[in-house]
This record gives C-alpha cells, structure tokens and sequence, in this order.
C-alpha cells in the first residue's frame, strides 16, 4: 500500500510546483468564469418582487456564489489535452511509467485545488456579511456530506470526461465531442441554472442523468435545498454512477491501448 | 509603378489620391481573405465540427435565458424573444472576435515576443491594417452565422416587422459596435508593447464582454453604468437589438456612432504611439 501512496504522493508534489508557478494564470482564468454571475444578476432582477421557483434573492445569491468555488473545485479539464496526446503520440511518455497512464490526468488537477479557496472564500464570506439572507447550511454533518459529494462530484466529471475523450482512439478529431459533453454539463448540472427551476417535467428528466452529480448535488447541500434525509440515498447513487463511469472509462481505455497506433517518436 | 507615375494625368485631384488607395486597401483585404480561406480548407474537419458546436453553443445559451420566462413574463422590459435578439447579437460578436479580432491580435502579442513585427513594419502598408487584418479564422463563422440567425428567428417569432429606419439604424450600429470592439481590443494589445503577456488581459476582456448576453438593464444600476460608460459592452448587444424592436431615436444611435469614431481615433493614435517603444527584441 505505501509504494502506491508514495507514487500518487509523487505526482501531486510535480502539479503542485506546476499550480505554483502558473498562480496568476490560475487568478485571470477564474476570475473569467463570470457566466455564474451574469445568471445570479439576472436571477436577482427577477426575484425583486418575491421568491422564484423557491428561491429568494438571498437563495439565489448563495446558489450561484458557492456555485462558481464548487465549480472550480470539481472539475477538470483534461479531456481535450487527452484527445491531443492521443493523436499525438505523447502519450508514450506516460506508458512507461509505474502507474496507470491515467492517474496523470487524474491527479493533476488537485494540486492546484486549494489554491482556488483563496480567491472563492473572501467574495462569499463578503456577501454573507452584507447579506444576512444569503446563507449556508454550515453543520458538521452536512459539511461531512458536502465534501463526501465533492469527492464524487469530482471522481465522475473526471471519468466520465475521461471515457469521451479517449475515443480518441478511434476517431482523430475527438475535441468536438469532449465539448459537446462539456455543454451538456453546464446545461444539465446546474452550473447555469438551478435544476428544479427548469419545467417540473424536465427537471425529472434531467435527475435521471449523471449530470446532477457533477455539480448540483454539493450545491443542493451545502445551500439547505436538500433535505438531510436524502443526502444518504442522493451520495449512493452518485457512487453507483461513479461506478459505472470508472468501469466504462476503463474497458475503453483497455480496448484502445490495442489499436493505438502511438505515433510520433 | 514607375509607368504609373508617367502616365498620371496634371489636373489630379486629392480625392484621386485618397480613392486609390482605398482601392488599393480593399483589393489588399480581399487578399488576405482568400488567403485565410485557403489556410482554413486545410483543416476541413475542424471547420465542420466548429460549425456544429456552434449551433449547439447557441441551444445551451438560449436554453440558459429560457428558463427566466418559464417564470416570469419579462426580465427587465424584454420579454423571451426581445431577450434572444440581445443573445443572437452577443453571439455573432463573439463570432466576428474570434474570427477576425482575436487570431489578428493575438498575432501581435506574438510579433512583439519574439520581435518579428519587423516584418509588418518594413512592408509598405500601414502597419495597423496589417497587424489588425491579415487572418481570418473562418471556423468560426458558425458563431456569426448561429448568432445572426438566432436574431432574425427572434424577430420573426415577435411578429414585429422593423421599418426602414429602424433596419438603417441597427445596420449602422452593428458596424459601430463593431469598430468599438475592435478599438477596446487594439487597445489592450498595444499594451504588450511595454508589458510582454498580455494574453491573459484579452481572456479578461471576454470574460467582461459575457456579461452583454442578457440586456443590460436587468443589471444593477451601477453595473449598468459601468457597462454603458468605462466599458461600452451596452452598445455592442443591447443598442442594437433596441433599434432593431424600434426603442432607439437616430439622435441616440449618432451617439454610438460618435463613440465609435472616438474609439478608434484614441487606438489609432494609441498603437502609432506604442510603436515608438518597440524595440525589435530578437537578434
């Protein structure tokens, strides 16, 4: 078990040197993120005269605010350099090496994770304080809960991103399609909107995709719109689609290892 | 050229001189054009799925406002498809920036780098048509085309016919909005001449530029001053679609063209300015 630490330990210390040296990068690229703060603008002028779909102005503010912070925490942006690496060759590299090509992809963007704490925390503490209605729900267990939901939220962007981006393997422009999941997400995740303020028949639709687990699910328990009583069984399923997507991602990348064509030196 | 200046009748006039060389610009451009599609039919496969992401770009942002008037009737004074006019154009501009602006400038910051502007500076054309003109991505005219047509489906499903006037004055302050971008964009870039990355201050500056995908009334009044006076984002995608549903006076519309002529002027005067510090960093 320690040899495996010591290599996750190894590429952690190598991304996290890299987020250091890259930090403003990582400033100006968050700080252009602001499609969450267009529609809690826009949501804000609505909810003037009262409450929408069961949120107030206050509701609307603390969604789209932790929004941004979990957004950034959660994802990983990977799948298109994968895509690249693969049609390049420059996964060759990677292949020698003693871990599993794809923990590289996986672990790399961590590092960089905390560095986005100080950039997120002080806007939102900033308009907690001006704004006694914008609130969290900060007990142990939902805190517990939130970051159980993190962990999965971050597992299932990573995998399910991983399995489009590796048909690579057999398509060469295989970007179109990392992109097109990508959209797909912001749409159906709640990154744009609130799911339970698309059209009731809808938003059942869309509870049934993995999507939600990817973004919402944190979001709906540490804002308080959802009841603790469902935390247990919304974390199982977002498990169970985990699950689903990590043994996917990985019978892909099997069956592709045998066609890869490894070009390039 | 030497037959040319032979040949030149005495009576010229100034205006023949000033006609010429727009002729002479023009044919340039129009070189630059079919050079950049010929560049760009090298990579077919990257101009279809560009075209596509497009339109679904276009369905998730359009997907994004809808869900405003599930419910309400209007955000601000717009109603859903007054609203998608404003999303239409925010997205054809995106389109044009990505285009014809941002493969241009972020050309520029590249010269300044590794100091190949001489290249541009040695040519006999004005330095800043070159810099500002020579490629053209045409991958994107997806965008251009989505965002276009997002507004005319929007004015079609309001069942309003905009009058003549009201088609003039949009017409003329698309191509305002237009030179006002251009104009903010040269601005930062020339910026590279004394700062060496300034990539990450165009990333910036779409991230401001999102913010005119919704009418900028629906901001708070600050913001809204903001976007209206320091960065003029208001006329780029809400004037516009105003004159379009007939909200603004032609007295109104003189003004951003006004402030578009301005804007030039000062990036003009800006880059000639700048060009003075370049300092050609290689060799």
């Amino acid at each position: 078990m320690r040899w495996l630490w010591r290599k996750i330990w190894a590429i952690l210390a190598v991304y996290w040197a890299y987020s250091l040296e890259y930090r403003i990068v990582i400033l100006i690229w968050v700080l252009a993120t602001n499609v969450p703060l267009v529609m809690m603008a826009a949501w804000v002028s609505i909810s003037a005269s009262g409450p929408v779909g069961g949120f107030s102005q206050g509701d609307f503010i603390a969604y789209y605010m932790a929004n941004m912070l979990v957004m950034h925490l959660v994802s990983t942006w990977h799948g298109w350099e994968l895509t690249h690496h693969i049609r390049l060759g420059e996964l060759n590299p990677l292949l020698l090496k003693p871990f599993h090509p794809l923990w590289h992809y996986g672990l790399r963007a961590l590092p960089a994770k905390p560095l986005r704490l100080p950039i997120f925390l002080p806007p939102i503490l900033l308009v907690m304080w001006l704004r006694p209605d914008v609130q969290y729900n900060l007990s142990p267990a939902a805190l517990l809960a939130f970051l159980a939901s993190l962990a999965l939220a971050y597992g299932l962007t990573f995998s399910m991103q991983t399995a489009i981006a590796l048909l690579a393997f057999w398509i060469s422009h295989a970007e179109p399609l990392v992109t097109f999941w990508y959209q797909l997400r912001i749409l159906f995740s709640g990154y744009l909107v609130p799911l339970s303020l698309f059209p009731p028949a809808l938003t059942e639709v869309i509870l049934w995709l993995p999507f939600r687990f990817t973004l919402s699910l944190p979001l709906e328990i540490i804002t308080g719109k959802l009841p603790p009583s469902e935390w247990g069984a919304a974390l199982l399923v977002a498990l169970a689609w985990n699950v689903v997507f990590f043994v996917v991602m990985e019978i892909i990348w099997q069956r592709g290892l045998r066609v890869y064509a490894a070009y390039g030196a | 050229m030497t037959l040319e200046t032979v040949s030149r009748p005495q009576t010229e006039m100034p205006w023949h001189a000033a006609w010429r060389a727009l002729r002479r610009y023009l044919t340039l451009w129009r070189i630059f054009i079919v050079n950049s599609l010929i560049l760009e039919m090298e990579y077919r496969t990257a101009f279809y799925t560009e075209m596509v992401i497009a339109i679904t770009r276009t369905g998730w942002q359009l997907a994004g406002i809808w869900v405003f008037f599930v419910h309400k009737e209007r955000i601000g004074s717009w109603t859903m498809w007054e609203a998608a006019i404003v999303l239409g154009l925010f997205i054809f501009f995106d389109g044009v920036m990505e285009m014809i602006l941002r493969p241009n400038m972020e050309r520029i910051i590249e010269h300044v780098r590794k100091g190949t502007m001489d290249f541009i500076l040695i040519k006999p054309v004005n330095a800043q048509f070159l810099a500002t003109t020579r490629l053209m991505r045409f991958r994107y005219l997806g965008d251009v085309m989505a965002g276009l047509g997002l507004a005319i489906y929007s004015l079609w499903r309001l069942e309003t016919e905009p009058s003549l006037l009201n088609i003039f004055l949009f017409v003329s302050l698309i191509a305002a909005a237009g030179v006002i971008l251009y104009s903010i964009l040269l601005v930062l870039v020339t910026l590279s001449f004394w700062f060496v990355n300034v990539t990450n201050i165009l990333e910036l500056s779409w991230s401001v530029y999102s913010a005119g995908r919704i009418p900028v009334d629906v901001y708070p009044r600050w913001l809204r001053m903001f976007l209206t006076f320091i960065i003029p984002i208001a006329f780029i995608t809400t004037v516009p679609a105003e004159a379009l549903l007939g909200r603004v006076t032609p007295r109104f519309a003189s003004i951003s063209l006004l402030l578009a002529a301005v804007a030039l002027l000062v990036s003009s005067l800006f880059w000639n300015y700048a060009l003075r510090y370049y300092t050609s960093a290689s060799s």
